[in-house]
């Protein structure tokens, strides 16, 4: 038989599977029978691909088929669904063992927190210090901002529109400094250090200024969330970058490739976090609620923060962790 | 037999994977402009939605803002991985440019690999460097920082290619005439002409003849046939005459594998070759 003759015999096999193609991509009901049929004409046309490799049909042809059997083999092999029962074990199992057991979890903690009380105390011994690390306009600002006690009701329509705003801005970043543990550890240590040292500093001057009261009335509520949240990010971009350093002897996309999904699921707590912290930042922490209640969920936040990362970490032992 | 990507056409920009099925096909990578366009629709499409949806909430005031802030949140870390994930490995934009991402073992990618590789997108983008560009250039598969990290590759997807037969009209049964029997073409030959024949459709019938003259003049001249002859059709023929001289031959070798069962080791050797041949390593 003619080459041309065997390619016009198949074509309308050809354009079948096509077909099958678009209705497993397009479907979300199953219908056995046809994926039957599918597989079968899945395989009939990888033997034709075999012969147009073997006997050298048209060269687009063979390109065709390349493309058919490839669109069809991803439709039939397909990567598992999304389970929410596994989602949760996920959340709730594997990531606080891994927090707690991951050394970058430490590592971004102690330089979160060490720069953070670095900042503070210069900012409060020391008078300029604050102003060369923010700026004196950004200073000011912030002194504006605090001026008035932030629960005077002043906010109240536009709450809604702050918790939207803490999200955007202040996930985006934890996000960022994740992505950025992808330069060796490097952007996400700096992203850290940066927040660091600028928020220190803003807390030093504030608790010094004469509105104190008003600015830590404002950041109690939401302080445990929020701070957790960065260090979480710096940490999960840490285990990206470490991963590149550290390869256990596998190569260095390899072990970048094999720790990735894991860092993500840390950077996915931390967006959570934020997103906690933000309903509060937006919510509670600008209400006239009595200071009491802020301090309250300041401590619960904590508790939650201990519990889920020590108490669920400690008791999922079983598999190594990592 | 786990898929794995096998071997790779350094100029072609393919990767080779082996199914179950024990055939090897492989995956056209999409080039960074290809990519660069379909982020360039994603884009407008997000900034067209937030556009109007920002022109919607409008009426509801402040707490409109928080939902827009909140929408807009989710629409830049998340759209390229939840629809990437859950539509085939395609956002529109991919969609529009007939792209979509797989895992690099050839499989489908998970709802994990979709939102790492976009949210990784913003160190791909770190300004000035654009790291993910710079990535790009190194190794055969287009692959940014992003997809280094997810296993994943951006292949060009088949849904718009067609078989483009080539046509099986009388006009080169009088040509096959002229072409002498024992003429036997060498596997360069009919690769060369198989890319012809795929082609000559797209080309109009002046630079059919033009291109076709490149390679005909040497038969013409060796076989002595008159010089106006028509080279497209000639070119054609000889295609015919060598593809149906390799069916012949394959019908043999069908035949004395019946005859001679050990003989199949040899016919995986003999079709190794083939591959081979067509520019594959066999790792």
């Amino acid at each position: 038989m003619k080459v041309a003759e065997h390619i016009a015999d198949r074509t309308p096999e050809w354009k079948k599977l096509e077909a099958d193609v678009r209705w497993c991509r397009g479907s979300g009901k199953r219908d056995p029978e046809r994926i039957a049929e599918f597989a079968r004409r899945y395989r009939s046309v990888c033997g034709d691909l075999s012969l147009a490799v073997a006997m050298r049909w048209p060269a687009t042809t063979t390109r065709y088929l390349h493309e058919l059997v490839a669109d069809a083999h991803t439709q039939l092999y397909r990567a598992e669904s999304f389970k929410i029962r596994r989602w949760g074990r996920t959340v709730l199992v594997d990531v606080p063992r891994r927090i707690l057991r991951d050394p970058c979890t430490w590592i971004a903690f102690v330089v979160f927190w060490g720069l953070f009380g670095g900042a503070m105390l210069a900012g409060l011994t020391r008078d300029d210090f604050a102003e060369a690390v923010v700026g004196r306009d950004t200073l000011e600002k912030v002194e504006d901002m605090y001026a008035k006690p932030m629960e005077t009701g002043l906010f109240e329509d536009s709450r809604t529109a702050m918790t939207g705003f803490y999200l955007f801005n202040n996930a985006g970043i934890g996000l960022r400094c994740f992505a950025s543990g992808i330069f060796l550890g490097v952007g996400s240590l700096l992203t850290m250090a940066f927040n660091a040292i600028f928020l220190g500093a803003i807390f030093g001057h504030m608790i010094r200024s004469p509105s104190s009261s008003n600015f830590l009335t404002f950041v109690t509520a939401h302080g445990p969330f929020e701070l957790t949240a960065i260090v979480l990010s710096g940490a999960a971009g840490l285990r990206l970058g470490w991963a590149i350093i550290d390869t256990k002897g596998w190569s260095r996309i390899e072990s970048l490739r094999r720790t990735a999904p894991r860092a993500l699921e840390i950077a996915g707590v931390a967006t959570m976090l934020f997103l906690f912290a933000a309903y509060i930042e937006g919510q509670i922490s600008p209400s006239e609620l009595p200071y009491t209640f802020k301090a309250l969920t300041a401590a619960v936040s904590t508790a939650l923060l201990l519990g889920y990362v020590v108490v669920l970490g400690i008791r999922a032992r079983g598999e190594p962790s990592l | 037999m786990i898929p794995s990507a096998a071997g790779t056409l350094p100029l072609d920009c393919t990767v080779l994977v082996s199914t179950p099925e024990n055939v090897a096909f492989d995956f056209r990578i999409a080039g960074p402009f290809s990519r660069a366009l379909a982020l360039l629709v994603d884009i407008s499409v997000i900034g067209f939605c937030v556009f109007v949806i920002a022109f919607i909430l409008a009426f509801l005031g402040a707490a409109g803002v928080g939902l827009l802030l909140f929408l807009m949140f989710v629409a830049f870390w998340g759209y390229g991985g939840l629809m990437e994930a859950f539509w085939n490995g395609q956002t529109l934009g991919k969609k529009a440019v007939g792209i979509r991402v797989v895992s690099d073992t050839g499989l489908a990618i998970n709802a994990g690999q979709a939102m790492l590789r976009n949210v990784l997108r913003s160190a791909d983008l770190f300004p000035p460097f654009f790291p993910g560009a710079v990535a790009m250039l190194f190794g055969s598969r287009f692959q940014r920082l992003g997809d280094l990290a997810a296993g994943t590759m951006v292949v060009v997807d088949g849904q718009r290619s067609s078989p483009r037969p080539p046509v099986a009209d009388g006009v080169t049964e009088r040509m096959r005439g002229r072409i002498p029997a024992h003429f036997r073409a060498d596997t360069a030959l009919i690769d060369c002409l198989a890319a012809y024949v795929g082609r000559r459709l797209d080309l109009s019938a002046a630079r059919r003849l033009e291109l076709s003259q490149i390679l005909a003049r040497h038969f013409i001249r060796s076989w002595s046939l008159p010089p106006k002859i028509n080279t497209d059709h000639l070119l054609c023929a000889i295609y015919e005459h060598a593809t149906m001289d390799e069916e012949h031959r394959s019908a043999r070798r069908d035949r004395d594998l019946e005859e001679d069962p050990d003989r199949s080791d040899a016919d995986v050797v003999d079709y190794l070759r083939t591959l081979e041949d067509a520019g594959y390593e066999s790792r």
